[in-house]
């Protein structure tokens, strides 16, 4: 199979069209304004969606599939709401369908138990090893959490977006997200403590 | 955010810092993507089913007056319960009931 990229002869000519008048083609259903967003938009799209993925695999797979969604739901886009903020609510939604349709496959399957972690063999960068070690006990521990529970944890304190902004990604009100964070942290610190994980 | 809880802060700092599956590779991806999106393109069939699903809906209210309409006309009243309807319509069958 060949892959070709025929965006590079003609980026100088792009990056000087406004991104409005891209979103304004691609709602007009111009399929190469859609990819020229797609590309702009998929590093964002890559960093939120890496928080719900297990493996690259499935994180293009999430990726693609979440391009898909704003490629259809484009038609329903209304100017009023900034482009942006659209793309991540559809992204965050996206991501949390993708959590309730994978949570039973999700849950048979075994994760890295810290603590059964063996020691590495190629001595890399300590300070990486510990960030490496974080990420699992934190997988691990969104892993038993419900979806909703793991959206809001991983929107708040992964993504360190504000509960305003949470509340508006997920269509709750500030006040829901509040509660949900507090009884999944809580939740989160049980866990943490039947793994015999606590400092 | 703060979560008041230090064990918890101190692993969400950590994790937040590290990319499980590094930076998303540029090669292949347009081909793949425009291979979806012509997929993603809904065909004669599926164009034909959002419509007939609406026409169906919009339809509904037409029908429903139109029975009304009828039932009217022939017995200037409309039909008492399940019964009644029964008894209405099978009056139109060329059977002898």
């Amino acid at each position: 199979m060949f892959f070709f990229d025929t965006s590079r002869a003609t980026r100088k000519v792009e990056t000087e069209i406004p991104e409005s008048e891209w979103v304004a083609r691609a709602v007009k259903g111009d399929e190469d304004a859609f990819v020229h967003l797609a590309m702009s938009y998929r590093p964002r799209l890559w960093a939120t969606a890496s928080r719900f993925a297990r493996s690259r695999p499935e994180l293009e797979d999430l990726v693609q599939d979440l391009l898909l969604k704003l490629w259809r739901g484009l038609p329903g886009y209304r100017s009023a709401a900034p482009f942006e903020h659209w793309v991540m609510t559809v992204a965050v939604r996206g991501c949390y369908d993708f959590l309730r349709s994978n949570r039973r496959r999700r849950e048979s399957e075994t994760l890295v138990d810290p603590t059964e972690r063996r020691e590495d063999r190629d001595p890399g960068d300590e300070r990486a090893r510990s960030r490496r070690e974080a990420w699992e006990t934190v997988s691990l521990l969104l892993e038993r959490l419900e979806p909703k529970d793991r959206l809001v944890i991983t929107l708040l304190d992964l993504e360190e977006r504000g509960v305003r902004e949470t509340a508006a990604l997920i269509g709750w009100t500030e006040s829901n997200v509040k509660v949900r964070a507090h009884r999944a942290r809580k939740k989160m610190r049980e866990f943490l403590s039947e793994l015999g994980l606590e400092p | 955010m703060n979560t008041n809880d230090p064990p918890l802060n101190q692993l969400f700092t950590e994790a937040r810092l590290h990319q499980p599956f590094g930076e998303p590779s540029s090669f292949g991806f347009e081909t793949r993507l425009r291979a979806a999106l012509v997929k993603a393109t809904p065909g004669f069939a599926e164009v034909f089913a959002i419509l007939s699903w609406r026409f169906a809906a919009a339809s509904l209210p037409i029908a429903l007056v139109a029975f009304v309409f009828l039932a009217m006309r022939h017995q200037h009243a409309l039909p008492d319960g399940v019964g009644g309807l029964v008894t209405q319509w099978a009056g139109f069958l060329p059977l002898p009931i």
